[in-house]
Order: C-alpha cells, then structure tokens, then sequence
C-alpha cells in the first residue's frame, strides 16, 4: 500500500494535520489553518480518527491461556541436545550446583557465582505477591520472602505457601504463581533447572 | 513477568491480527527468550530485548504467510474470543484495527509500538535497529497509511 500524498481542496497537504493530531505539534500555519475550513474539517476528521487509536490502545488485550507457562512447558518438554550450542567459551553452560547447602552456584572458566537461598527466596516471594489473588505468603518465616528453597545437585526447588483470595480457581492461580516465579528465577538469577511448589495453605475473603 | 507476557501478547495481536497466531508467537519468544537469555547483558531494559524477540518472531510469520494473504480485516478475525473481539466489534476501534493491518509489516512494527504500547522512538529504533530519524520516518507514512485507510469508512 502506498500513500497518496492527499492534499486538501486549499492546496494544503494533509501529512503536517495528520502529525499534529498524532504527536500533538503546534500548526505549521496557525494562521491559515484557523480561517481555512477545509484544514479545520480534515483536523477534525483525523483527530476523530486518533481518539479511535488512542481508545485502541487503551483496550484489555488478553491472552486466553497462560502463554509463559505454555512455553515453559515447552522448554522442559523439549530434548536437552537441541538447545542452541554455546557461541564462546564464556558463555559456556553454567552448570548448577548446591555450595555449603545454602547457595546455587553459577560456575564460568573466569569465576564463579554463588546465589543465596534467601535471595531467590526473595525473588520468587515477589514474583508470586505481584500476581492477583494472592493475598500473602505464609510458611518458613527463616527466609526472605517466607517460601523455602531447596537446592538439590543441579536443581532448585522453590515452595511457596501462600494465602489466596477466596473465589477463583485455585488451580489456575497456582499455575500463575508457577509461571511468574519460574520466569522471574530464570531471568534474574540465571539458574536453569527450577522448580515451584505451590502450597494454598489458607484463603481469605477478597478485600 | 505478567507485564512482559501482557505487552508481548498486545504487540503480537496487533501485528498478526489473528489471536491465534498471536499466542503461538508469543510462546516462540519467549522460548527464544528462555534460550538467548545468556546473551542478555543487560545492554537494553529487559522489556525491549522481549519487545525485539516479539516483533521479530511476528515479522517471521508474517513473512510466511504472506503469499496467500490477503490482509485480514478486523471482521474476518476469529469470531467470539474475548474482550478484543467484544471491543473491536464497536465501528471506530474495528476501523482502525483493521487499517493497522493494512499496513506493511515495516510500518506496521513502529506504528504498533508508538501509538499502543507508547514506546519512545529510541526504544522503537532499538527494538527495529534503526535509527531514530529512521523511525520517524517510517512512523510518518504509518499514520498517513492509516488515515487514508480510514478515511472511507467514516
């Protein structure tokens, strides 16, 4: 599709009206646009059209399953020889492993990573209070966040009790949970091989 | 991670148009995502890097589909699914919905980024590598596209 460069019946262009409405520019002829009706109609009409876009973009768009869950179903799902090869030695697999029982451990050739219990306990305490329904977390009061993170050989273990909000389903709210806590470990502590236990452990009528 | 999940969904819907592809897209970036994370060195905020893995994957099926396409207009859109079609079964956001599908995918990428998701044109050009002049440009003839598209049918 190409634009026809339209122009109006005054002679004017009809881009600079078109900008004007979209990024809020001043006229570029205040003086004609204000005695030109043709400019004023078109303004109008393109405003019109941008109150449309703008009430587009202010529409709830949503997914109608849980598409992080989804693909990480599809990560765990998928045989370990097809991801991608390591481009430099760097950035080789960081292998996983439990230190002193109370850290993950993040090893490259240039040094190694120790990540706390207690602060992927705070991270994945986080992840689950931002999802809606949860209302608090209970539990292992020891570590940050109140949920107990296992660290196992290469895997971490994370458990979440938590209190939910009484009425939706709590089986969707823990997929959630799930997926939230799982994308929020891999994205900020980097480890791989995750797991989340949710446990609704009481509920509460919604505020 | 929600708001990653909910933004990379709308930019998807809208540069695809069908819900359907849009959520298949989405779960491709994001497990392009899960497996380039490595190389994520934090050079760009997360939320763009997700934007570029969207927009990418979407340009991709678009790209594949594109001999037998004819541009879908909202009305053809998969009936009955959820507040998009509930929403965009009113004329003005339909018209507009279906004019953003008109554009070409090269215009159709900054458009959906700036006037929906309210990107910079730093962002933009970040998502897209292009410069922010370039952005601009192609944001310019986007929103004159878009209004000859719509002009008819008001």
């Amino acid at each position: 599709m190409s634009a026809p460069d339209t122009v109006l019946a005054c002679g004017r262009p009809l881009a600079p009206l078109v900008e004007q409405a979209a990024e809020g520019h001043p006229p570029v002829d205040l003086e004609h646009q204000a005695g030109c009706s043709h400019c004023r109609e078109a303004l109008a009409e393109v405003e019109g059209i941008w109150s449309e876009v703008g009430e587009l973009a202010r529409e709830d768009v949503r997914a109608r399953s849980d598409l992080v869950a989804a693909a990480m179903r599809r990560i765990r799902t998928e045989p370990r020889e097809r991801e991608p090869r390591p481009r430099s030695a760097p950035q080789a697999r960081q292998p996983i492993a439990t230190h002193g029982g109370g850290h993950a451990l993040l090893e490259s050739s240039f040094g190694s990573t120790r990540i706390a219990a207690g602060v992927l306990a705070a991270i994945s305490g986080r992840a689950a209070l931002a999802i809606p329904g949860v209302r608090a977390l209970m539990g292992d009061r020891s570590a940050a966040g109140a949920s107990h993170v296992e660290l196992d050989g290469r895997s971490v273990a994370i458990t979440l009790e938590l209190e939910a909000e009484l009425g939706p389903p709590l089986p969707a709210l823990a997929i959630a949970v799930r997926a939230a806590v799982l994308a929020e470990i891999v994205a900020l502590a980097g480890l791989a091989d995750v797991i989340v236990n949710v446990v609704v452990a009481n509920v509460a009528d919604a505020r | 991670m929600r708001r990653h999940e909910s933004a990379a969904y709308r930019v998807a819907v809208r540069m695809l148009g069908r819900p359907a592809d849009a959520e298949e897209a989405v779960q491709d970036a994001f497990v392009a995502a899960w497996r380039a994370l490595p190389g994520f060195r934090g050079q760009s905020r997360f939320s763009t890097w997700m934007h570029r893995i969207t927009v990418n994957r979407c340009l991709t099926v678009i790209a594949g589909r594109r001999p037998l396409a004819a541009p879908l207009s909202g009305a053809e859109a998969d009936p009955g699914h959820g507040p998009l079609e509930a929403a965009a079964a009113r004329e003005g956001t339909r018209a507009v919905t279906a004019a953003i599908e008109c554009l070409t995918p090269e215009q159709r990428a900054p458009f959906v980024l700036r006037e929906l998701e309210g990107l910079s044109y730093d962002e933009i050009g970040e998502v897209l590598d292009l410069s922010p002049a370039a952005v601009k440009g192609r944001l310019h003839r986007a929103r004159l596209e878009l209004v000859e598209a719509v002009r008819p049918w008001r």
